[in-house]
């Protein structure tokens, strides 16, 4: 008889499931902070919405329209305002804008094209720019092609993308006499337009983008490069290209695509300046105009929103690495 | 990710004796790059102590030469306030730099200290500490360094308060990796032997050894974290008006006058430009001489 094999533990699953009872305190934490930190901004929400000419009246009839009135935070159902939002959110319902007087879960339906084309689009720059570099740079260290490349990359990261931006709409106006077409194009209506509309301000998203990928891809493939079984490689007298493309890639890689997959945050933010720039009717700029009027509720939708994309991306890139890569122990 | 490990790795390499920065100086003679950057960020420091005696006008005397095209006398041109953009330029360094370094320099000291007592205290502290920075980081970055300032009014010091808020996160996540790595160690053991207290261990012994970590940090964080100020300012909710902003000079009227005036824009933007690519070429040359097995990565932040 031999000897009953160590039953197997399941650190995976463990870890998976703490990993999911983790998203509750960062969304709870997440909501929270946005909902109390907007009502901290100055001003009268009523005010703004309806104008400094408003009376008093309308002021008291729209504050009791909306439910500024109620508590802010509430034992008793319906748990004040925090806990009417929370509940509407998880039936799908966003609330109303102050501002504009609509459903917000419309007003994102309608922007939300606008900013996925924006990001889809740059990150298809950066990845187009940085990976090919990325690559040459790495198999090629230190060579004056990978100190051309790196030198690109350091100017890239510098460029403040307000300023890239700015100087995409300026140059060809001056130069060219062009400027993107302004009001936003739908790709199915003229996808010409619509390329013309986007291309520059994509560009001037994903340029900056593009330089730290690149970096993070050519260090990658240099990481890879060391390892022993690309060594083993050589010696068995595969070609580079073999090597380059069917063994250093598919590791090399894996960082990089989670590394895109974690700016999506950031690239949130530029495409608040990129679409403010170009005046692109998207997530963004509707983002910036929410937190000027003080209209809580589109913010606190955007916020959250953004939170969760984050959180279950980060969720799913731990998971495929513990998966992909059972070197990776999680305790 | 990449800026953890590589931020781990780089204290094995920091020089065992104290006279670091002077090793630091030796070896940054064999980076050509990094001596540029040393050279950029020394030149910005001397604009900003002496660029008051340089700038030949004040930075917010209106004259009626409006948008003036660059001339001898306005080497950088006018807005469309008659103010003369090179003399704005200049001005606006001590304000971008005193913004940056106290930000950064405030927020990865404090950083420093959630690090240290989140990853050597670990258990309980840690979870809680980790679950709070998890929300922070799910934040869109810019997003809510807006509402912030919305909240705080636009002045230099809510702009700071701003930065700081975007600093800690990611810079204590680094910090706590670090320190994770750090107090296995045997020195640590033998110091808690020998009844040193928790705070003891933990500022005494832990931290010199993540010096240098923490350097390659700050230098990741001054130039990211200047770029993130400058967009506050460009988006309004920055430095406020009429102080001289490499950022809130690119906007507004800059933009709205760009094809006549495009000068109002460039000039700015372009000393902004040079002053963050100074500190990465710099930056960049710290990583590579204290973490040689990395040679010319950089970082994602």
């Amino acid at each position: 008889m031999g000897v009953a094999p160590a039953k197997v533990s399941q650190p995976v699953t463990q870890y998976v499931i703490r990993r999911i009872l983790y998203l509750f305190p960062v969304l709870i934490g997440v909501s929270l902070i946005t909902f109390v930190l907007m009502r901290m901004i100055p001003g009268d929400v009523a005010q703004v919405a309806l104008g400094t000419n408003a009376n008093e009246e309308s002021l008291s009839e729209f504050r009791t329209a909306y439910g500024l009135n109620e508590p802010l935070f509430d034992w008793k159902p319906p748990f004040g305002q925090y806990g009417q939002w929370v509940g509407g959110l998880l039936k799908g319902d966003f609330g109303k804008s102050y501002y504009y007087r609509t459903e917000v879960r419309d007003d994102l339906a309608q922007r939300l094209p606008v900013t996925l084309e924006l990001m889809i689009m740059a990150m298809a720059v950066m990845i187009v720019l940085a990976i090919p570099a990325g690559i040459i740079a790495g198999v090629r260290p230190n060579t004056p092609l990978d100190l051309i490349t790196r030198t690109t990359a350091v100017f890239g990261l510098s460029i403040p993308v307000f300023w890239l931006g700015t100087l995409f709409m300026m140059l060809p106006a001056i130069w060219f006499n062009w400027m993107a077409p302004t009001g936003h194009i739908s790709f199915f209506h003229d996808p010409l337009g619509n390329l013309q509309q986007f291309i520059l301000p994509s560009l001037a998203l994903g340029i900056p983008g593009a330089a730290g990928i690149m970096r993070l891809t050519r260090s990658s493939v240099l990481e890879v490069l060391r390892q022993d079984y690309v060594r083993t490689a050589w010696s068995k007298g595969l070609r580079q290209r073999t090597i380059v493309w069917r063994h250093v890639l598919k590791n090399g890689l894996i960082p990089i695509v989670t590394v895109i997959g974690l700016q999506m945050g950031g690239l949130l933010g530029g495409a608040v300046i990129v679409e403010r720039i170009f005046t692109l009717p998207g997530v963004g700029y509707f983002t910036f105009q929410s937190i000027l009027s003080r209209d809580y509720l589109g913010v606190q939708a955007v916020v959250v929103l953004a939170a969760v994309v984050y959180v279950f991306i980060n969720l799913a890139v731990d998971i495929a690495y513990v998966w992909l890569d059972p070197r990776i122990r999680y305790v | 990710m990449a800026t953890e490990v590589q931020a781990i790795e780089a204290w094995h390499t920091l020089p065992e004796n104290r006279m670091w920065v002077a090793t630091f100086l030796m070896r940054l003679r064999h980076h050509p790059l990094g001596m540029l950057g040393l050279i950029g960020v020394i030149l910005f420091l001397l604009l900003a102590v002496f660029g008051r005696w340089i700038a030949p006008y004040s930075p917010t005397e209106q004259s009626s030469a409006l948008m003036q095209s660059p001339t001898l006398s306005h080497p950088f041109g006018t807005d469309t306030l008659g103010r003369d953009i090179f003399s704005r330029v200049i001005r606006a360094t001590p304000i971008e730099l005193r913004v940056g370094l106290v930000s950064v320099f405030t927020g990865v000291g404090l950083a420093m200290v959630v690090g240290l007592v989140s990853g050597y205290l670990g258990g309980v502290v840690d979870a809680i500490m980790q679950r709070i920075i998890d929300a922070w980081l799910a934040f869109p970055p810019l997003v809510l360094l807006l509402i912030i300032n919305s909240v705080l009014g636009t002045s230099t010091r809510s702009l700071i308060i701003a930065l700081v808020i975007g600093t800690i996160p990611w810079t204590s996540r680094i910090i706590r990796g670090t320190v994770l790595a750090e107090k296995n160690n045997t020195y640590i053991e033998a110091a808690r032997v020998i009844g040193a207290s928790r705070r003891r261990i933990m500022f005494r012994h832990i931290l010199p050894q993540i010096v240098a970590p923490i350097i390659v940090i700050i230098s990741i964080a001054i130039p990211a974290i200047s770029l993130l100020g400058a967009a506050l300012s460009f988006l309004g909710l920055g430095l406020p008006p009429p102080t001289p902003s490499w950022g809130a000079d690119v906007s507004g009227e800059a933009v709205t006058y760009m094809r006549n005036a495009p000068w109002m824009a460039i000039f700015p933007g372009a000393a902004l430009s040079l002053y963050v690519l100074s500190f990465n070429l710099l930056g960049d040359a710290m990583r590579d001489i204290f973490d040689p097995r990395l040679r010319g990565s950089g970082s994602m932040r």
